[in-house]
């Protein structure tokens, strides 16, 4: 059974979408029951991109330039033209990314945004805040489910507010809430 | 190619039709209905359409279009093809575009690759699933949200909660006037 995590923030973003207009979600994650069943209830297209078990992982550590990391996350990808995002759910991927692979990533998403995309992280307080092989799907508006990662954990690069502003470019940082564990689940705003 | 022999014996062709209550494969999900199969040793490369469901067992590249009928893909399937029906149940592993009229189902063997377009989707818990999805409920939800789920109201809290406590930073954009979805 998964473990469930309340929010506070990502409601906020729930009561914004508009019931007749479809809704374009990019879950950086793995495909979820309960995310689907979630979704369910709306008109939406949801983009499941998998990018946990996504060999970039493995590349950043190797000798590969910011150019070659976006080919393959273009590739990886895979959007269609003429996508736009409502809402993207990067959970606490961006912490496995080094600098030039969260770089690469800004590059690639920034066209499938527009002026309103919304966007959910967690980001950590310090530099030597833990955080767990996990994953995340939405159970409720306010409420996550958290199940163990079957991958093994990639190497960590965690990511202050500060940090993820800097690289993550195409977006700014909207709201913030100190979760216990010494994470922070942040909603942004695309910065276009 | 999938056409019916009901009263002798199915010869052993690449795709046997059979009904329920014959014994059938290993592993076949359930379907209800005449259905054609085929086979774990058949490899079929083409276009398959008909008017009858289908159970694919073995591998299939090309196209599949059943658009009145239910397509079911047991754990030994492998499929390379668009595949377009009514409903269309995976355990097994495509690679392509899947259509279903009324509904498609993961099962928690099936691993997808590709684009999903239902009206309804279900995924089962351990299923493998890399694409997109496009729903369409029918029905417009309330704008304040998702109402109570089954879970939230027939399960006590015997799951770990963890709860935010402190509001670390809120830059306060004004973002009152705009909805999610409105760009």
């Amino acid at each position: 059974m998964p473990r469930r995590q309340q929010t506070l923030l990502f409601p906020t973003l729930v009561k914004r979408i508009d019931p007749d207009r479809r809704l374009s979600v990019l879950e950086i994650g793995p495909a979820l029951p309960e995310t689907i069943e979630f979704f369910s209830q709306f008109k939406c297209r949801l983009h499941f991109a998998a990018m946990y078990s996504d060999p970039v992982l493995q590349m950043q550590a190797g000798e590969f330039s910011e150019a070659e990391l976006v080919d393959h996350l273009k590739q990886s990808f895979g959007f269609k033209k003429g996508t736009r995002f409502d809402l993207c759910l990067f959970w606490d991927f961006l912490n496995y990314l080094d600098d030039k692979t969260l770089r690469a990533l800004n590059t690639v998403i920034q066209p499938y945004l527009h002026k309103t995309t919304r966007a959910h992280a967690f980001t950590v307080r310090t530099l030597d805040t833990s955080f767990s092989n996990q994953q995340y799907g939405i159970e409720e508006a306010h409420m996550f489910s958290i199940r163990p990662r079957k991958e093994t954990q990639a190497r960590k690069f965690p990511k202050t507010q500060a940090i993820l502003v800097n690289l993550l470019s195409s977006f700014d940082i909207d709201q913030g809430m100190l979760l216990p564990d010494g994470r922070i689940e942040v909603l942004m705003t695309a910065s276009l | 190619m999938f056409e019916k022999h009901k009263t002798s014996k199915p010869e052993p062709t690449s795709a046997q039709p059979y009904q329920d209550n014959l014994t059938t494969p290993a592993g076949t999900p359930a379907s209800s209905g005449r259905a054609a199969v085929i086979g774990p040793g058949i490899y079929v490369n083409g276009e398959i359409s008909g008017n009858e469901n289908l159970i694919i067992e073995g591998k299939v590249d090309g196209k599949i279009r059943l658009d009145a009928h239910q397509v079911d893909i047991g754990q030994s399937g492998q499929v390379n093809a668009d595949i377009t029906a009514k409903t269309i149940k995976i355990a097994g592993e495509v690679r392509g575009d899947v259509t279903g009229m009324e509904k498609v189902v993961i099962s928690s063997s099936g691993n997808v690759h590709g684009n999903i377009v239902a009206p309804r989707m279900t995924l089962e818990d351990g299923a493998i699933f890399k694409g997109s999805i496009d729903m369409d409920p029918g029905e417009s939800p309330k704008a304040q949200g998702p109402a109570p789920s089954k879970k939230a109201v027939e399960k006590p809290e015997e799951k770990t909660v963890e709860t935010p406590k402190v509001v670390a930073s809120e830059k306060g954009k004004d973002n009152s006037a705009y909805s999610l979805n409105g760009s």
